[in-house]
């Protein structure tokens, strides 16, 4: 069977409208997280003034945020059950862990430590989702 | 909880992924079933034993 553009471009398992979904969610994710990038960078530089004109960029990345999540949501309300269950098992992997982190770090400044500022709390929450998702998928015998 | 999907399958010559397609479901979960890895909720199982034909308890034992 010939696979179609999208499938060679970014791979997902699923029914067809899994593989949308996930298509969709992980472009806008792509998006957000260049356009938080150079954003950063433009505002660090200077070229976009600090103010107004910085909040009104700040504001759009948000918007963009808020579109991934609506992308997140969908896939996740439009997948089988064991699919969400494995999502709900990562994110409840990455909330615990991700809480536990913010927590410890938080123990750690006050000892004096600086080391772990390094690993931004929601990079690690990211991470630990996906390690999440990995550990339950493997569980239930599907390939993340 | 065993089932016999898999054999029910075979006798109607189906692949997974012709199972999950009559269910609207992943094959991966079609294969997470037979495999026992995971149990179905009780709307899966009701589409399972209609795609098949039969009663839920002829498909899953407990």
């Amino acid at each position: 069977m010939t696979r179609s553009l999208a499938d060679r471009l970014l791979p997902v398992n699923g029914t067809p409208v899994d593989r949308r979904n996930q298509r969709r969610y992980v472009v806008l994710l792509l998006l957000f997280g260049a356009a938080w990038s150079v954003l950063r960078l433009l505002i660090a530089r200077g070229t976009i003034p600090m103010g107004l004109p910085a909040a009104g960029a700040a504001s759009l990345i948000g918007g963009l945020g808020l579109a991934v999540v609506w992308a997140y949501l969908r896939f996740y309300h439009e997948t089988d059950e064991l699919q969400r269950r494995i999502q709900l098992e990562g994110l409840a992997y990455g909330f615990a862990v991700g809480i536990i982190w913010i927590v410890f770090v938080a123990l750690l400044r006050l000892a004096g430590a600086d080391g772990p500022e390094v690993v931004s709390p929601a990079m690690f929450m990211a991470s630990a989702y996906g390690i999440g998702v990995f550990l339950a998928a493997t569980r239930y015998g599907v390939e993340p | 909880m065993t089932n016999r999907i898999r054999a029910l399958r075979a006798e109607r010559q189906w692949t997974q992924s012709e199972l999950a397609r009559r269910l609207e479901v992943s094959r991966q979960t079609v294969n997470a079933i037979e495999t026992g890895r995971y149990d179905p909720s009780l709307p899966l199982a009701f589409r399972l034993a209609a795609v098949f034909g039969m009663a839920i308890e002829e498909i899953f034992t407990p």
